[in-house]
């Protein structure tokens, strides 16, 4: 999949850490934190997968940081997920195993400011939901 | 909200005082590197003398005056910038409240742009901890003379308002029915509508707001640094969703982001 793939990512309501007795207030996910696009493709120069993300707006991106097996790029300014690297030497060049162990990896994944945790969620369902839509096509099938 | 005539008149007579002293320094540049002893008009060589003897100190006030009303002029924003948000927010007011109009007229359902700063009185200094969230702009002609301005800092619950808590939170904030203020009157139902809208009893008692539906959104500028906060509120009851709300800002919100940048 080397074309960004268009994202209908439909958040629900947050629940409120502080709700107040016979008041509804509702609470949603800013616009800015929801993934629009996503891709996934095998980066020739360092050998790993990556799964980037696009959103509203565009900020710098700061160095690449690591959680276990996974590198992540995360936003300067925002600290949104703005890609996912995978070294592929390390799991086998097989889609089926890369998978697993995104899939895996991203179930603990907690971003270093709690503000970001919506996002960080949002960014697991577009993996999620492209899984089986094309998102590993770079990599042999395994 | 922002005084257009007045910056309007600040943004040019900066733009005028700046190419001014531009010229007037380029000017003094060749005035100096002239030999007075070839010119042979006397009223021009009195005049090449003249600004020869004043120069050291003008080629220091000079230069001053350029880098000031530089400054200012960026603290100022291009008048092209207001009225392109101005349309952005008429745009969305007309979009976000189009299928509920109902027989509420247009300017009952309002698009505000709240700005973050740290002085109510001096917002054009950026550098310090945002203490304020006031109104930049509003959609539509009139109820432009708004001077709601909301407390926002450090923490959540000394926050303001839907737009101070909106900013505070960095989330959508969605208050779908709150009833009217009754004039002057406190009791249960003021309480609540303070309590809805995190405002004091003694706001809704002074500024007795009647709008009934709130959606407050965070806007970022370019790079994804967080600006401001734009509300949506109504006079008709469940009148803006988050739904609608967030369909029509996710459209626009590029623009505005590249547009408050630069405001």
């Amino acid at each position: 999949m080397e074309n960004w793939t268009r994202l209908n990512l439909t958040p629900g309501k947050l629940e409120d850490p502080n709700p107040i007795e016979g008041v509804q207030i509702d609470l949603y996910v800013s616009p800015f934190d929801i993934p629009t696009h996503t891709k996934g493709y095998l980066d020739p120069i360092s050998g790993r997968f990556v799964i980037e993300f696009k959103y509203i707006g565009e900020e710098p991106i700061g160095p690449v940081g690591s959680e276990g097996p996974l590198h992540l790029r995360l936003g300067k300014n925002s600290g949104r997920l703005y890609a996912i690297e995978v070294d592929i030497d390390r799991i086998g060049a097989s889609a089926v195993a890369l998978r697993l162990l995104v899939d895996t990896e991203m179930k603990n994944l907690s971003p270093t400011e709690s503000a970001r945790e919506n996002n960080f969620d949002l960014a697991r369902q577009a993996i999620h939901s492209l899984a089986d839509e094309g998102l590993y096509s770079a990599i042999e099938p395994g | 909200m922002r005084k257009h005539k007045i910056w309007l008149t600040a943004h040019w007579t900066g733009k005028v005082i700046y190419w001014v002293a531009s010229i007037a320094t380029a000017s003094l540049g060749a005035a100096l590197a002239l030999d007075t002893s070839t010119i042979s008009i006397p009223w021009w060589k009195a005049t090449i003398e003249f600004v020869q003897l004043v120069a050291p100190g003008t080629l220091i006030v000079l230069p001053t005056l350029l880098v000031v009303t530089g400054a200012l002029g960026k603290r100022v924003g291009n008048p092209w910038v207001w009225k392109t948000i101005q349309s952005v927010l008429d745009t969305l007011q007309e979009v976000a409240f189009s299928a509920n109009h109902g027989d509420q007229p247009i300017y009952e359902h309002r698009v505000t742009l709240f700005r973050a700063v740290w002085s109510r009185r001096f917002p054009f200094i950026p550098w310090l901890r945002k203490r304020w969230l006031i109104p930049y702009e509003r959609s539509g002609h009139i109820n432009k003379d708004s001077k709601s301005y909301f407390r926002i800092g450090d923490r959540v619950e000394a926050a303001e308002g839907v737009a101070g808590m909106t900013w505070m939170r960095n989330t959508v904030i969605v208050v779908p029915d709150v009833l009217p203020a009754i004039n002057n009157l406190s009791g249960k139902r003021n309480q609540k509508i303070a309590r809805l809208t995190f405002v004091s009893e003694k706001h809704v008692r002074d500024k007795q707001p009647q709008m009934r539906t709130y959606c407050g959104i965070p806007v970022e500028a370019t790079g994804a640094k967080l600006w401001g906060v734009l509300v949506f509120d109504s006079a008709a009851k469940g009148s803006i969703t988050h739904d609608r709300a967030t369909i029509e800002f996710s459209r626009l919100a590029n623009i505005l982001g590249q547009l408050v940048a630069r405001a």
